[in-house]
């Protein structure tokens, strides 16, 4: 975990203490997949900080990436119109990374879900599918339904229907199941000013608690970062359920925090 | 002078067509705004077509004084060169010109057995004129630019689009911002193309015989056209071999080449190239008279007939009627215009349906109307929200409307401009009916118009304080000052298939009051919610 007023700096210290990220073997196809769902600006902390993703392409670019993918499947419409305004797409130019926008459905593919207990198969972006490594960029913001919008839920942009999700029977369960079928070698998530009201969507009341976390367990990250809106992780239901199905460390006291 | 007017036609067509494709979003990559493509206003055609403006000003009762001017430049070239305007510049004339090639063969292009009804375009514009008179618009059936427009949309765009996605390298295509998100479609396209496609046909019964027949537009200009200042003129080496009157393919030559009907002669030059004598000459001077009108008054009043039945008809069949209170009372429950929109009574004066809105709309929400809106709202736009959601950062529709049907808008406005009211179906909202947890109508609403409280109405603790606690079921209700009709939770909610648990009704619609009045409203009617955004 990075604290820094700047999250430039801050996510690099977090990676630093981290131990970086040698696991980015020269040459490798990475996606980062930013929370980019909303029209909304980066001064109303609704989308992961433009900022971050241009630090993070950066660094990956130095850890010898080869190709760099910006994936995102916008909720408002039009996509490419969201990207812009929540400066996701003007971050992902300026590095010259590629930018997908999964608005249809052939950007997506077709995969099992062999440890879920409800959900049995879904679509995972092929951008993901393709790429050696997935680094999930989520923003910690409250959110209305599950009470905080984390790095597992922001995995609900890589799949293709939503829709579905909420109308089955337990979208905490289907979070935690479709976490158990997507690796993700690296969370980031922005929690450097972060919408603790009237989320996911907002606008509402901002914090700034000026930290990135930056974790290789998907899980930890999450519930470290239910302390920031002042809840334990056992009310956000997803993380539980992550946990059930052994997905990461859930209990706060076992997690290590490197502050930096 | 062939070559140039060919030249003429087909810039005009072509910069027709990049000017409809042009009606589509271009996105600022740096702040997301978003803007109309064209390097010209995409409704240029649409807003220099003096049938169009002046229909629209006349059933409307309305004087937007940019409606009237942008007629001005036609109505001069057709006193100064007659029905040049057809032969040069009309995008559907240059279509009709390249179908009559198709259809007829070349030694058939010149004969006598051409078919046409010169009058007949007379009682279409009596009709037309009938209507709007009533304050009720035909004029949008078979006015030539707002009739090719809009079968574009209709008709070809969207087939046009997946036969793209089809082809191998295209899979992008969406990133050009020619075609939107997701593959376009419309109601009612076959109708509107099958329009066009008999227009074209029309080169069965004779050359141009759409232009000769029943384009009200060609009848309008057809009447300015009685005096042109430049007109075709024969001089005395004149033969009479009558070859002119052949090659005419407006039937606008008299039966022994000298006599020109300036009223139908599109100044498109042939005659002048063809003639053996060199006698004809395109050239001002003093007007001469051209042979009468002579117009059919049975059936100039039958074309006036029917024109008055359909604006008494249309008027009585209309969808709205104001009530004492000056509110519109619209009888369609899904009659959903989009933002900016007049007043539903001077909306159907007004709207020429074009169809522009509907192809620039970025999220193919706004369809045209079949039967929602009664005989008078044939093709008008609706927004229908389980096909595509008003966007919240657009503005187009207001952008591209040629007779300011939609009025331009601004983003900010649109948080006060209420086309409609969300309503939750508690019978099919997966809450009310069966106790889920589902927030997805909360989640993605841009105006945080979706609040929570127990089934009775009265508050639910806030979970966010803490504590193990499970959070008390909520139960999503609509705040009716913050709710626009936006209909972006119609389109996400995930209950109810094709019907949504959420709908749009036009039970919000303030459209009858001023936009200062509709924000004075919203003021008086504003409740604080706890973590929703007040009032700016």
């Amino acid at each position: 975990m990075g604290k820094a007023a700047d999250p430039t700096s801050a996510l690099r210290s977090a990676l630093a203490a981290a131990g970086g990220l040698a696991f980015i073997r020269p040459g490798s196809r990475v996606v980062l997949k930013p929370n980019a769902a909303w029209s909304r600006t980066p001064a109303q902390a609704a989308n992961t900080d433009p900022r971050l993703l241009t630090a993070m392409i950066q660094l990956c670019r130095e850890a010898g990436a080869g190709k760099i993918t910006v994936f995102e499947h916008t909720i408002d419409r039009p996509a490419a119109q969201v990207l812009a305004v929540s400066g996701i797409a003007a971050a992902a130019r300026q590095e010259g990374a590629e930018l997908i926008y999964g608005a249809t459905e052939g950007d997506f593919a077709p995969i099992m879900v062999p440890r879920g207990k409800m959900m049995k198969q879904d679509t995972l972006a092929r951008a993901v599918l393709e790429a050696d490594v997935f680094i999930n960029m989520p923003k910690a913001k409250h959110h209305s339904q599950t009470q905080l919008t984390l790095g597992l839920k922001n995995l609900m942009g890589v799949n293709f229907n939503r829709q579905a999700w909420h109308s089955g029977p337990d979208l905490a369960q289907y979070i935690a199941d479709y976490a158990s079928a997507v690796a993700v070698d690296l969370t980031v998530m922005d929690a450097s000013r972060i919408l603790v009201t009237n989320g996911p969507k907002g606008p509402g009341t901002i914090r700034e608690p000026e930290e990135v976390i930056v974790s290789f367990d998907p899980v930890a990250a999450d519930a470290y970062a239910c302390r920031l809106f002042d809840l334990e992780p056992s009310s956000v239901a997803y993380i539980g359920k992550a946990v059930e199905l052994g997905l990461g460390e859930g209990n706060p006291s076992n997690i290590v925090v490197k502050r930096a | 002078m062939k070559t140039v007017r060919r030249t003429s036609q087909i810039f005009f067509l072509l910069l027709f067509l990049v000017l409809f494709f042009q009606t589509a979003h271009h996105i600022d990559w740096a702040d997301g705004g978003m803007s109309v493509s064209a390097f010209l206003p995409a409704d240029f055609f649409l807003r220099i077509d003096p049938l169009l403006g002046w229909t629209a000003i006349v059933a409307s009762r309305s004087f937007p004084l940019a409606v009237a001017l942008w007629t001005v430049p036609v109505l001069l070239l057709t006193l100064l060169f007659g029905r040049a305007f057809c032969g040069w510049v009309c995008p559907l004339g240059t279509l009709v010109d390249c179908a009559d090639r198709a259809v007829r063969p070349k030694r058939e292009r010149r004969t006598k057995l051409e078919r046409s009804r010169p009058r007949l375009k007379y009682y279409v514009l009596g009709a037309v004129a009938a209507s709007a008179l009533l304050g009720s618009q035909l004029v949008w059936l078979l006015d030539p630019i707002a009739l090719t427009f809009r079968s574009l949309t209709l008709g070809f765009f969207a087939p046009l689009q997946r036969a793209i996605q089809w082809l191998p390298g295209t899979g992008r295509l969406q990133s050009w911002g020619i075609f939107p998100d997701q593959q376009a479609a419309y109601g009612s396209g076959f109708a509107a193309a099958l329009l066009l496609g008999a227009i074209l046909a029309g080169g069965f019964l004779s050359r141009r015989f759409w232009c000769r027949s029943l384009c009200p537009l060609g009848a309008l200009l057809g009447l300015i056209a009685r005096v042109p200042f430049f007109r075709r003129r024969v001089g005395s080496a004149c033969n009479e071999c009558t070859l002119c009157r052949l090659e005419c393919k407006m039937d606008a030559i008299g039966e022994k080449g000298k006599r020109t009907s300036t009223a139908e002669c599109i100044q498109c030059q042939s005659c002048a190239e063809l003639c053996p004598q060199e006698a004809i000459r395109m050239s001002p001077g003093r007007p001469e008279p051209g042979p009468k009108l002579n117009l059919d008054r049975r059936r100039l009043l039958a074309g006036v007939g029917v024109g008055t039945a359909w604006g008494l008809g249309a008027a009585s069949a209309l969808a709205r009627r104001p009530t004492r209170d000056g509110e519109s009372r619209i009888t369609g429950k899904r009659l959903i215009r989009p933002p900016g929109s007049v007043a539903e009574e001077l909306f159907t004066e007004r709207c020429v349906r074009c169809g522009a809105c509907m192809k620039v709309c970025p999220t193919n929400g706004l369809q045209p109307a079949i039967v929602e809106g009664g005989l008078g709202a044939i093709w008008t736009p609706v927004l229908t929200p389980r096909v595509g959601e008003c966007s919240q950062n657009c503005n187009l529709c207001g952008e591209v409307c040629p007779t300011d049907a939609i009025e331009p808008f601004t983003i900010p406005e649109k948080e006060h401009l209420f086309i409609g009211r969300a309503v939750i179906n508690r019978s099919s909202c997966v809450v009310w009916e069966s106790g889920k947890q589902c927030l997805v109508c909360d989640e993605v609403c841009s105006y945080s118009a979706i609040y929570w409280l127990d089934k009775n109405g009265s508050a639910v603790p806030y979970p966010a304080d803490g504590g193990d606690a499970e959070p008390l079921q909520g139960f999503p209700y609509v705040d009716p000052a913050r709710c626009v009709g936006c209909g972006i939770c119609e389109y996400n909610c995930p209950a109810g298939g094709p019907d949504a648990a959420i709908r749009v009704t036009r039970d919000g619609d303030k459209r009858h009051l001023s936009r200062a009045e509709q924000e004075a409203w919203q003021a008086a009617n504003w409740t604080e919610r706890e973590g929703k955004p007040s009032l700016r």
